[in-house]
């Protein structure tokens, strides 16, 4: 297959030529979605300073790095430490601060924790409230690390499973941001609460 | 010989996570096994061992949520 042709609808049926069948080059998909006019190859490098989260609210942070021959299955994210989520991309645009991305996500998981489990109905509020807290500055990274830890693996669903993982590769994919942030050299160009949409 | 199933941490605990209201009582019978969170809710260290099998079932009958049951490994 040759260049992807510009398609709006971000249509990920197709594969690249380096993919296997079936499946589909993540550069190329995220180019699709938002740089159509570039060809594959070009996008790899145009995706070179870009992070990536995948999967949406229960998928993770993927490092520029991490983003070569990435391929769309869940087999291949796990391999990265994402997960396809809700099958979501999104990229940052420049000013973008994946802390503050992420403490707003945070906290409208923990908005949608049914509350059955106990671990998921104290854990995750606590969870945002500290991800909120390193938004605005404080290091609580040692407080998240054991928060996410201990609602892993211990509840009716994934859900709170899914919110670790997102917050967790904040704190390990996207490791020099944080500390960039921390540091108050990130240039945070978005006031906390981030909008999403 | 032992038939399989009888060695030591053999069993494990599970918690029936919707069903658990953090009463406590399991860590109260069985805290070589069980500790409770900040909130509580039970963390279940690892297997149960041969001899702390009659601890752990008297931890599962205790519970008034019926929430924690053991089970071979």
């Amino acid at each position: 297959m040759g260049a992807p042709e510009a398609d709006a609808s971000g249509d990920v049926g197709g594969g690249s030529a380096d993919a296997p069948e079936g499946e589909l080059d993540l550069a190329l998909a995220v180019g699709r979605l938002g740089r159509p006019a570039l060809g594959g190859r070009r996008l790899l490098g145009a995706l070179g300073e870009v992070d990536l989260e995948a999967g949406g609210f229960h998928g993770a942070w993927l490092h520029p790095r991490d983003l070569g021959g990435l391929v769309w299955t869940q087999a291949h994210l796990r391999s990265r430490g994402a997960a396809l989520g809700a099958g979501a991309l999104v990229s940052l645009a420049p000013g973008d601060c994946p802390v503050a991305l992420t403490a707003a996500w945070t906290e409208y998981l923990a908005g949608e924790s049914a509350g059955r489990c106990g671990r998921c109905r104290n854990g995750l509020p606590a969870l945002a409230q500290e991800v909120g807290g390193l938004a605005e500055g404080a290091d609580t990274r040692r407080r998240i690390q054991e928060l996410t830890g201990l609602v892993v693996a211990r509840g009716a669903c994934a859900h709170p499973d899914g919110t670790a993982r997102l917050v967790h590769s904040l704190l390990t994919t996207l490791h020099d941001h944080v500390e960039d942030h921390l540091a108050g050299a990130g240039g945070c160009g978005r006031p906390f609460p981030a909008r999403f949409a | 010989m032992s038939a399989p199933g009888d060695e030591a941490g053999s069993h494990v605990l599970r918690v029936d996570w919707p069903r658990c209201r953090a009463r406590g009582l399991c860590a109260e019978l069985l805290p070589e096994r069980i500790v409770l969170d900040e909130w509580g809710y039970p963390v279940v260290l690892g297997p149960v061992s041969q001899d702390q099998l009659e601890l752990a079932g008297a931890a599962v009958a205790a519970c008034p949520r019926r929430a924690l049951r053991l089970l071979p490994g």
